[in-house]
């Protein structure tokens, strides 16, 4: 137990500031802005001493809390943190406080509420992260939508609702046969333990002995991972799930998209390494190949549609998909440098597209337009701009120096590590990796997104900053603001920081990574010799055997 | 043999003679008052006398046994329900203040009826012989029906009395029916010596036995709006006085619920299989056809009637998989649902003046940039009947789609959850227009009167408490519903 209740501190400290403002008089627009980028600020440095804190070689969870709330059915207040959860949370953090300055300007509509929103997201996204029981991380993962739900529909562009009701519907339909597969799993753990069990560490349990009835047979698993799996990938978003995406990133105020972004579509990656994944790692090495190809598909097909929107925005949208599939197949190759790459991954998309987001909406605030003919030779007029945007670009490109050369490679070289392991002899190959030449194709391909990634990023960008100033209006466009400059420092430091010193980064997550790895592979080597094949009747038996009937109950 | 007044246990059914009482007493000041002064008195008198009635519930809740020589229970069970029922009557009663001021009229025999209904329904929960359900269901129905006809210049109010009242005669018609046969083919009203006939197997017609059983199940499929008979429902909720409906979709469904339970598992526990899979199918129906037609609703008062079949829908999937693991989901489900519901109500009460009630949803857009409270309640509300954390509702699903899986049915989960998949799109529309559409024109919103700001604040109280610290409640629920056993 710690002295000071870091931890929830960090959760709390957004809901109090929504609290507060919820209280204040709307039209104290300025103070109700300024307070919110004050709580914020607080908050990311209340989290300093979670980073500070964090013994990396430690396995276990840390910042540990535990509070009994519902007993009766299991449900505790548990929070805590492990490497891979502690980035993501520094990750959020850290975008809060500049996501919340992003608004000065250019949320007029109705600013008390908006903030109140971002408060409340904050909190869940932060609960989500730190989340160690089952019903808390469950009881957040939705909480996170209402905000979300209010900031695209309210405070979006022209088609907002039917963007926001698709992010909505899409997100819950996905959320709701996640919830009727925890309570299988729920009902399970019940038996094994004897006791209502909804902590996340212990549940893990439940995979490793298949051949013991009451734990989770290949076959139950496969349909409670693929309930899980399409909860997670609808957020990821994973092809062919994706197309929520661009309608609400498009949508929604520059503020949402990038929490969208950055911190909402993590939670689907998260929800993979945090739970679908170590909860049924058979069922995940079963289904593996399949979520390469899925990733590898997304990689080229996010690329090859970035590149030919004429909206700058729907073309970050877009490259999200891409950059998203990376994160997925490196999380397929279960090994360090992969899994690491993974993660390190999910927090340099949030940096380079957050930023993105940001640059697009301050282009956006200048011109009312996204569209990329609307522009042309701004780097004259903005030069200030020009070089933010660059560094960004290249960022978001994967250039050696910049942080998402060291995710991308990373990712790669764990696949291409697992892909070629039997043709060189590198030792065993990671649980449910696509083998042989399959697998190499897949690698290659997903190689060649890199290229893809150069090619749509730097075109618009030549034709948004370079060549002759084609339109009057943007003559006279002013360059950054000095506020506009703080927003966009902390991202810029941290984009060279991670791109040239990634080592504490990855020390941090090095021993969850492992463990995770570890914990998959060796399961999955336990339950061999595993049959790939489906038993559909046998799940469905095992899943529907009642085990009270009424006729007993009654007297 | 002699038998004593104090072997009646007048004592236990104080809460019951304190609402009838108040109920007599509202009627009286109708008589004695001059018509302008007893305006507030009889709001206030009701809410004295289920104030009263709250207490001594409380007071004898760890007391239990059967009064009247066994015609009437009570047991926590009850006591449990009586409370949901009584805080429901409550609220609908700081509802109706605020609504009957604001049409100027504050008729006595309004609350007079309220509160016959509600004893009604408090009879209803510990109902132990089949006569006593009867009348007990008779009393609620019949406050209810005037009530719903309260509007009586209302041309849309009338017809719903009517057709609540015709509907409702033909489904007292059957289970009365049904009391019949099980009685001819038993030879006892009581519950327990129904289930120990059965037991001895002294059962001279088993055919007219199962039919009975069948019939008492059709009448309380009416009383909950299951389909196929929920016909009744969305006209008479459209055409009843916001709080009236508020009334009917909470307190009818409460009660109804909680003799379903005491009958069909004290009485008819031994048949389940007989009609355990005629509920299943009654509860798929239901949920899907509540759900699907919801989404097409311009009228607010509609859309939830039809989104209240679904939740009763969502109840009598307790009653397929056994109460022991169910029956508490049902109590506390019982309870979420009063206070989401009322909230609902409570804000729509607010914002109706005269004749409109402002019952459409596009008459709604907008209005969180007037009224930005009233639109957060209903927001909240909203949210928690589809569902979503941190909200009553959400625990109370989570706990009663749990207990299903806990019995082994998992198809009717899968059901059931994209059934409020469905939900969604039509709670988060009353939301988008809220919230996210322009003000539309010339609708004119009241405030809350500081009655029904009352009512509408303890819903929200009630809505944020049990989805935030549910544990009491649900402790409560649990050790209730082992006192059927």
């Amino acid at each position: 137990m710690y002295i000071v209740p870091w931890l929830t501190l960090v959760i709390a400290l957004p809901l109090g500031g929504a609290l507060v403002v919820a209280l204040l008089d709307r039209t104290e627009d300025k103070l109700i802005k300024g307070l919110g980028v004050t709580f914020l600020t607080i908050e990311f440095f209340i989290s300093i001493p979670l980073w500070t804190g964090f013994n990396p070689a430690s396995p276990a969870l840390q910042f540990v809390e535990y509070h009994p709330w519902i007993e009766s059915i299991g449900a505790h207040y548990h929070v805590g943190i492990d490497g891979i959860s502690l980035l993501l949370i520094m990750l959020t953090t850290f975008l809060g406080p500049v996501v919340m300055l992003s608004i000065w300007n250019a949320v007029e509509k109705s600013a008390k509420e908006f903030v109140v929103c971002l408060l409340l997201l904050q909190t869940a996204m932060i609960g989500t992260f730190a989340a160690a029981n089952l019903f808390l991380f469950y009881v957040f993962w939705e909480l996170m939508l209402i905000p979300m739900y209010l900031i695209i529909g309210v405070w979006g562009g022209p088609r907002r609702i039917y963007a926001t009701v698709k992010f909505f519907l899409y997100t819950m339909f996905g959320s709701l046969l996640m919830l009727v597969a925890i309570f299988v799993v729920y009902k399970t753990a019940a038996r094994t333990f004897g006791a209502p069990m909804l902590e996340i560490a212990r549940l893990y349990e439940l995979s490793f002995d298949a051949g013991n009835a009451a734990f989770l047979g290949l076959s139950t698993q496969s349909l409670l991972f693929l309930a899980f799996a399409l909860a997670f990938a609808v957020k990821v978003p994973m092809f062919p799930f994706h197309t929520w995406l661009p309608d609400a990133h498009v949508e929604a105020p520059t503020a949402g998209s990038v929490i969208l972004a950055a911190v909402l579509l993590k939670m689907g990656t998260y929800g993979f390494v945090r739970l679908a994944m170590p909860l049924f790692p058979q069922a995940w090495a079963t289904f593996a190949p399949m979520i390469a190809v899925l990733a590898v598909i997304g990689i080229i097909y996010g690329a090859l549609v970035a590149m030919v929107q004429p909206d700058i925005k729907k073309l970050v949208a877009y490259s999200s998909v891409s950059h998203l599939g990376f994160v997925m197949l490196g999380l397929v190759t279960l090994n360090a440098m992969g899994v690491q790459g993974s993660v390190l991954q999910m927090v340099n998309h949030g940096l380079s597209t957050g930023a993105l987001f940001l640059i697009v909406g301050m282009i956006y605030e200048r011109r009312h337009t996204r569209m990329i003919a609307d522009f042309g030779g701004i780097a004259r007029v903005m030069p200030i701009f020009t070089v933010f945007f660059m560094i960004v670009t290249l960022s978001s490109i994967g250039l050696p120096g910049t942080n998402g050369f060291i995710g991308e490679f990373l990712v790669l070289l764990g696949a291409y590590r697992e892909a070629f392991a039997r043709f060189f002899d590198l030792g065993p190959a990671a649980a449910g990796f696509p083998g042989g030449y399959f697998g190499v194709t897949l690698v290659v391909l997903a190689t060649t997104g890199v290229i893809f990634g150069a090619v749509y990023m730097l075109w618009m960008f030549q034709r948004v900053m370079f060549g002759p100033v084609t339109h009057e209006e943007n003559k006279n466009l002013r360059d950054l603001s000095l506020r506009e400059i703080i927003v966009l420092l902390p991202i810029l430091g941290m984009i060279f920081m991670i791109g040239l010193y990634p080592t504490p980064f990855l020390r941090a997550m090095e021993t969850s990574v492992d463990r995770l790895n570890q914990h998959m592979n060796s399961s999955v080597a336990a339950s061999a010799p595993a049959s790939p094949a489906l038993h559909g009747d046998v799940a469905v038996a095992a899943l529907g055997a009642p085990d009270s009937s009424l006729g007993e109950d009654a007297p | 043999m002699t038998t004593s007044l104090s072997q009646y246990r007048f004592d236990w059914v104080m809460p019951e003679i304190v609402v009838c009482a108040a109920a007599f007493l509202v009627l009286l000041t109708g008589v004695y008052s001059r018509h302008k002064r007893s305006r507030p008195i009889a709001g206030w008198l009701t809410l004295g006398g289920l104030g009263i009635a709250i207490a001594w519930t409380w007071y004898l809740r760890g007391v239990g046994g059967d009064a009247f020589f066994g015609a009437y229970r009570v047991d926590a069970f009850a006591t449990f329900v009586k409370f949901a029922i009584l805080i429901g009557a409550a609220i609908t009663t700081l509802l109706s203040m605020d609504y009957w001021q604001n049409r100027a009229v504050q008729a006595p025999e309004y609350y007079a009826l309220l509160l016959f209904a509600t004893v009604g329904m408090m009879l209803l929960t510990g109902a132990n012989d089949l006569m006593t359900v009867f009348l007990a269901i008779e009393i609620m129905s019949f406050s209810v029906y005037i009530l719903v006809a309260s509007r009586r210049d209302d041309q849309s109010a009338t017809e719903a009395a009517m057709k609540c009242f015709m509907l409702g005669a033909f489904s007292s018609g059957v289970l009365v029916y049904g009391l019949a046969l099980v009685y001819g083919a038993t030879g006892t009203l009581l519950l327990k010596d129904i289930a120990a006939a059965h037991a001895a197997a002294a059962i001279t017609e088993p055919l007219l036995f199962k039919i009975g059983m069948g019939m008492i199940l059709v009448g309380f499929i009416f009383k909950v709006a299951g389909v196929p008979f929920h016909m009744w429902a969305p006209d008479v909720y459209q055409g009843a006085p916001a709080p009236v409906t508020g009334l009917m979709a909470v307190g009818v469904k409460a009660a109804a619920f909680a003799a379903a339970i005491r009958v069909f598992s004290v009485a008819f526990g031994a048949q389940a299989v007989d009609w355990q899979p005629v509920i299943w199918w009654v509860a798929v129906l239901t949920i899907l056809v509540g759900n699907f037609l919801a989404i097409t609703q311009d009228n607010l008062k509609r859309m939830l009637a039809y989104s209240s079949i679904a939740h009763a829908g969502y109840l009598l999937i307790g009653l397929t998989t056994g109460y022991k693991v169910s029956g508490s989901a049902i109590l506390f489900y019982l309870v979420a649902y009063t206070f989401m519901n009322l909230g609902a109500f409570g804000v729509l009460t607010a914002v109706s003046r005269g004749d409109d009630e402002l019952e459409n949803i596009p008459q709604w857009a907008g209005i969180a940039q007037k009224h930005p409270a009233l639109a957060a309640v209903m927001a909240l509300c909203m949210f928690s009947l589809a569902g979503i954390p941190p909200t009553a509702g959400f625990f109370a699903k989570f706990y009663l789609f749990y207990s299903a899986i806990q019995a082994g049915d998992v198809l009717i989960v899968l059901i059931a959850v994209l059934g409020s998949l469905v939900s969604l799109y039509y709670y988060l529309r009353v939301i988008v227009v809220m919230y996210m559409q322009e003000p539309a024109g010339d609708a004119v919103f009241g405030g809350l009167s500081n009655p029904a700001r009352v009512g509408v604040l303890a819903s929200v109280a009630g809505i944020l408490y049990l989805g935030l610290w549910p544990r009491g409640l649900l402790a409560w629920a649990e050790s209730a519903i082992h006192t059927l056993f």
